[in-house]
This record gives C-alpha cells, structure tokens and sequence, in this order.
C-alpha cells in the first residue's frame, strides 16, 4: 500500500477518535472551550490530510463543521445538541469515508449528496465557502488534481490559493497577475477559464474570463496578505503534510516514538518466552551434577539463577513494551453501535469507561470482534424498541455501557444494558423446543444456568432474525475467541431490567502459568487460571451418583470426572483422590487426577496441525528438558 | 505601443498593459495563424494573457524576467 496512504489511515481514524473525544466532553459540559480547541485543531487536521486523497465531500463536511466551529469560538458559544449530534454525523461519516479509501481508493457517487445532508444537518446551506467564487465546488480538491500544481508541492506541505477576480475588475484597475507576481514563494499557478474559453470573435478584451489557481511554499498568513487587496476574491487553504501532524518535540526530553510492526513484537515475546524455558534446562543439568561435583551443580545454580533474573527482566521489558492503548481499538465501536442502533429504529446511549486502559497487543487485538458482537446483541436483542420502553416505564433511550478496567493481572471489560434481559424460561422453552436438550434437563437447570445457554453453539434467542445480529450465532463464537485469548465470560440477567456480560482477560498473555498433573502415566499441563482450588480428599468420599461420581466439596455436590477415563487410559484408584476443581464452564467439576505436579510459567502455543482437530487440547508448551507438554483445555474437556 | 505587427508576426514588447488588450484582440482576428513573439515582453497584464489562451497563436522567444519566463509562460503554453 500506498505508504503516505497507509499513514492517513492510522492518523486519520486517530483523528477522528480524537474529535469524538472532545465531542463527548462537549457533551457533558458544552462550554468547555479546551474541548471546543481541541475539537476544531482535530478537524482542521482531519480536513488537511483528506485533501490530499479523492475525498472531496469529506474535505467539504470537515471544512463547514471547522466553520461553524470557528463561528462559535467567535462569540465563545457553544454547540446546541442538535450541532453536536450533527458534529458526530460528521465524524462518524469520515471515518465510513476512510474505510471506503481504504477498501476502494476512492468514495462512491453517493458521498456527494451524504456531503449535502450533513453540510444542512450543521446549519449550512451547502456552500462551500461564505463569499468563495467557486460556486459550492471542493475547489481544493480539484486545485490538487492539476498536475502542475500538485507536483510543486514540496514535502513541508505549501498554502493554495484560487484566485476569482471580479469579471469588473480590469475597470477598476486591477491586475490579477501582478497580484500573482507578488505572492511570497510563489511554486507555480494555472490559468483557469471561469466558464468555458469564449472565442476570439466573442470576448470582450476588458473583461476578466478567467480564474487563477497556485500553490506557495509561504505560510497562510503570508499569502494572504498579497491578497490583502481583493480578500472577497480569494480562498486559501493548507495542503501537503499538514495531516501529518508534526511529532511534539520537547527540547528539553526529546521522545522518539517508532511504529513497530506487531509481528516482529510477536517473535521477540515468543523468543524470549522460549529462551524462560530453555534456561530451566540447567535444573536438571545441576541436578545430574549434585551426584558428581557438588560445588560445580552450584555453580550451575548460581548461573542458572542470574541467567534467569535477567530473561526474567527480559521478558517483563518485552510485555510493557506490547502493552498497548486499548483506545485505537474500541475508537470504532461507538460509531457502529450507532449505525447498529439507527438501522433497528433504536435509540441508544453508548458509552465507553476506562478506554485507555493498557493490556497486552494480543488482547488489543483480539478484543474487537468479540465486543464488536456483544454490542451488536446488546442493542438487537437488550434493547427494546423505543415504544416498548416508554410503555414499560424506562426512558425512550437505551443505555449500553462499555467499562473496562484492570484488577490485578486480569482485565474485566464489563458490557451492560438497561433492556429487556434474558428470560431464563424462554430459553428453557426454546433448548428443548430445537432438540437440544430433553424438558426435564432444561428444567433441572438453574436460571443461571439457563441463561447460560445463550453460548450453546447454533442458539438463538431472537424471535425474529435480523440482519444485525443474525441467528444468534456468533455468542457461542465469542466464548470460543475469549477463551482463546485465555478468557473467560459470563453473563448475568435480571429479566424486564437488563443485562451484563462480563469478560475477564489476562493483561499479559506471554506466557501461561500451568500446573502439571499426571493421569494414566502421562502428563498435561492445565491452566492456572481455569482452575479454582486443587484439593485431596479420601477417595471413599466420592459416591456414584447416577451414571457418574460426585463428591462433597463444602456442602456443594460437585460432580467429579477422571481425567485418565476421559482421555481413554486406565483408571487408577488410589485410597487418596487428587481433585482439580473448575468453574470454567459456568458450574464447579471436579477433575480427578492421579497426581498433582509443579507450577510453571510456559509458553503455550496454539494447537497446531493434526492436534487442532483434538477439542480437548488447548495447547502444547515445552519444558525445561525438552520435552513437550500438552496444555489441555478443561472447559472443552469436561464439557 | 507595446505592440506591434510586422511580418505576420505579433510582438509583444516590454510591460504590455490592459490597454494593450484591444490591439492585440484586433491583431489576432486578423491573423490567419497568429505567431507571437515574446522575446522581449517584461510584464502582461491578465488582459494579455487571457487573450493569448484564448486565442492559442504559435508563440515564440524566451522573454528575460524570471516571472514571465519560468512562471507565465509555461502556463500560457500548457493552455495551449
């Protein structure tokens, strides 16, 4: 791609996050002037990168939403709630835009008359400029696709003018290319005919027919004054690199940022997650030594123990450096909840608490899709139609609620809706009306349990199918890319006032801490994090319960499993049962185990080749000695 | 008079003022295919030059000020 193109997507869509930023604040306090300065310098920023691409009607939104902007610094006003939302239409729509440049190169015919709606929902009549002579035409754009002068644009960026004399104006005195001759820094203009070249036998010599067009490589200001004289007959504007909004360099501590490609800071993560590892090889080096040479497995140890603190340190370098903003990735959201909400006829108040909270690239990335469709569900299947909230007591507008904050090591993003809930009774009816489970087997489950079953692979909720969200879906989809991102989620409903679904993460997903047990003479690797207590108990206590085993683990009957049966190897009964209990999957199981191993921290990679096509396993780390582990996946397992 | 018809040939010479704007239009209808010599024009109004698109005579000489030379004529002659 295009590298100046690939610049305008990350820096234009950055800008338009800021706007909405500032937009938000001016919501909250509509006369905070920062916001309003902080609105007007994203959009004039904003309009300067746009023209340098085939975005003519964006150029022509920003410039008007700048003018009623500047209107409104000029009288220290602030915008009505009506030109806020029109502020949000706008940006809203040039970021659609930037999507389009970036799928197409260019914008579809229907952007112009998109340009017209918002230039009208803003209070302008649709022309462009208050006095410019160009008719209502995106004189800039059309000024840079004149090779003469867009190829005299230097690097720095240059000032643009159009140049419209007065037909009169060679009466008065005028002379237009005296006043181009005096324009500081003059690159190059072009001659333009105000309408079409009119023939010899039709001009009239005193007449002025024509138009100029120029860039200088002189400030706004400086060009302006050589209009000094015919101001109502000219426009200017910025063009070149002013997009490109100059790095902030403080003299005093001079910062570099570098644009790193996430790849390369995959491979140095993975690279020094596996160096953790191979270091753990020199346990059993200096075991093997102790027998030998005591002082020497020492000295081992001694090595092993410095090489260890310093990939240690290593590695915590690397997580910070891929901690990342979560903001650039739910920048989007709030403008898709909105398209999402107005194509259902829906009113919503979206809003998004603790954006900048940082967390591992890997997550960053891996979030959006998922919340992308939690929030879609939220507004199709919370949210009622505004009618039906009025008549059943709430405020016409629905509030979805993004939060997201740190506890610990993990990340909670919570999403919460004022809407109808989930009615655990309906879904009961509906699992068994599909088939998929038996009347009695819905009802034995608790309304937790139910409404649980919005995960159930293929369930869907919604009385009629919508092209939002679909057949539902997708929600079995978005357990299965939290769970992989070493997530889990849980949903909680009061049926009538709403819902929340609540997402737990890691902050850092490097490397996974496991605990090794052994079953059937082999051993696996299970995640910490999907296990809630390892307990031992006598093995009498297990009771056969129906067709399979259950225990009592404080006062709760806890369904116990064996590991070694599950995955087809021999049953061990030793008097004494190791149990690791699970929550993962919504309800307490126990895992029986033949013995419980060590803790580590590995590097799980993703299931890969032949044993993708295995559910049960989550992964595979290497050990210290070489070996290679199989991270097995208890949720999938035991379900 | 800046301007000045000899051997079928316009020449445009030193500043060439709006006035010179009517002459010039006479000159160039009587022309069949006007050449027009710039060698030595050192201004034109945009009388001058709006004429001189229109009416996209053959133009030759290289006049001396920077201004004319490198900026004005190019554009002249690209109109062409």
């Amino acid at each position: 791609m295009d590298e100046l193109l690939e610049q305008f997507l990350i820096e234009g869509r950055e800008l338009a996050g800021e706007a909405h930023d500032a937009v938000r604040t001016l919501q909250s306090k509509p006369d905070d002037r920062s916001a309003i300065d902080a609105l007007f310098r994203a959009l004039h920023t904003l309009k300067g990168s746009v023209a340098l691409f085939d975005m003519a009607p964006a150029e022509q939104v920003l410039h008007a939403s700048e003018e009623l902007l500047a209107q409104l610094k000029k009288i220290d006003g602030a915008p009505s709630g009506a030109q806020r939302d029109a502020l949000v239409a706008v940006i809203d729509q040039v970021d659609r835009w930037i999507d389009e440049v970036e799928r197409s190169g260019n914008l579809s015919d229907a952007s112009t008359s998109i340009a017209l709606e918002l230039m009208v929902s803003l209070g302008n009549d649709g022309e462009l400029e208050i006095g410019d002579p160009g008719q209502g035409t995106p004189w800039l754009a059309q000024l840079l696709a004149r090779p003469r002068l867009a190829a005299s644009i230097p690097s720095t960026g240059a000032t643009a003018f159009r140049y419209v004399p007065d037909a009169d104006c060679f009466f008065r005195g005028d002379d237009p290319l005296a006043t181009i001759s005096a324009v500081p820094e003059l690159l190059a203009f072009v001659i333009l005919p105000a309408g079409e070249w009119p023939s010899l036998d039709e001009i009239d010599p005193f007449q002025c027919v024509c138009v100029v067009e120029g860039v200088s490589s002189a400030d706004l200001d400086a060009v302006r004054t050589a209009f000094r004289l015919v101001p109502d007959q000219v426009v200017l504007s910025r063009v070149g690199n002013v997009g490109i909004a100059p790095a902030v360099v403080q003299f005093s501590e001079v910062t570099t940022v570098l644009r790193v490609e996430g790849k390369k800071l995959d491979r140095l993560a993975r690279q020094a997650g596996e160096l953790v590892i191979a270091v753990h090889a020199l346990d059993g080096l200096a075991e093997r030594t102790d027998g030998l040479d005591r002082s020497l497995a020492a000295d081992i140890r001694r090595a092993q123990s410095a090489i260890e603190s310093a990939s240690g340190a290593l590695r915590a370098s690397i997580a910070d450096v891929r901690l990342v903003s979560l903001s650039p990735v739910l920048r989007r959201l709030p403008r898709l909840a909105r398209e999402v909400a107005s194509g259902l006829g829906k009113e919503i108040d979206f809003s998004i608490n603790g954006e900048t909270t940082e967390a591992d690239k890997q997550i960053a990335d891996g979030l959006f899709e998922p919340l992308l469709h939690l929030v879609r569900n939220a507004i199709d299947h919370g949210i009622e139609a505004p009618g039906d909230r009025e008549a059943a007591g709430k405020p016409p507008r629905g509030k979805v609620v993004l939060a997201i904050a740190p506890s610990g090591d993990r990340l909670t993003v919570t999403l919460s809706d004022d809407g109808q809930g989930i009615d655990p009774e309906r879904l009961r009816r509906s699992v068994t009306a599909k088939g998929l489970m038996t009347s009695d087997a819905a009802a034995a489950l608790s309304d937790a349990q139910a409404t649980r079953l919005i995960f159930a692979p293929g369930f869907s909720t919604a009385q009629t199918v919508t092209d939002v969200s679909g057949r539902g879906i997708g929600m079995d989809a978005v357990q299965m890319a939290v769970e992989r991102l070493q997530g889990s989620i849980d949903v909680e409903s009061t049926p009538g006032s709403g819902t929340t679904l609540r997402i737990s993460l890691p902050l850092n997903a490097i490397t996974t801490r496991l605990l090794t047990v052994s079953a059937g003479g082999e051993l696996y690797g299970l995640r910490l994090d999907q296990i809630a207590e390892t307990l031992r108990i006598d093995a009498a206590d297990i009771h056969a319960v129906g067709q399979g085993e259950a225990c009592v683990v404080r006062d709760r009957t806890v369904p116990v499993v064996n590991l070694g049966q599950l995955l087809g190897h021999a049953c061990e009964n030793s008097p004494t049962a190791r149990l690791v209990l699970t929550e993962a999957t919504g309800e307490l199981i126990a895992v029986r185990v033949d013995a419980l191993g060590e803790r580590l921290d590995a590097m799980v990679r993703e299931r890969t080749g032949l044993l993708s096509a295995v559910p049960a396993i989550g992964g595979t780390a290497v050990l210290g000695d070489g070996g290679v582990l199989l991270v097995l996946d208890l949720p999938e397992l035991v379900q | 008079m800046t301007i000045r018809v000899k051997g079928g040939v316009i020449y445009l010479e030193g500043s060439c003022p709006v006035e010179d704007a009517e002459p010039l239009l006479v000159a160039l209808q009587a022309a069949a295919t006007p050449i027009i010599d710039v060698a030595r024009l050192e201004r034109a109004h945009l009388a001058i030059a709006q004429l001189l698109i229109a009416a996209k005579p053959k133009i030759v000489g290289k006049p001396e000020p920077a201004f004319v030379r490198e900026k004005l004529m190019p554009v002249i002659a690209e109109s062409i």
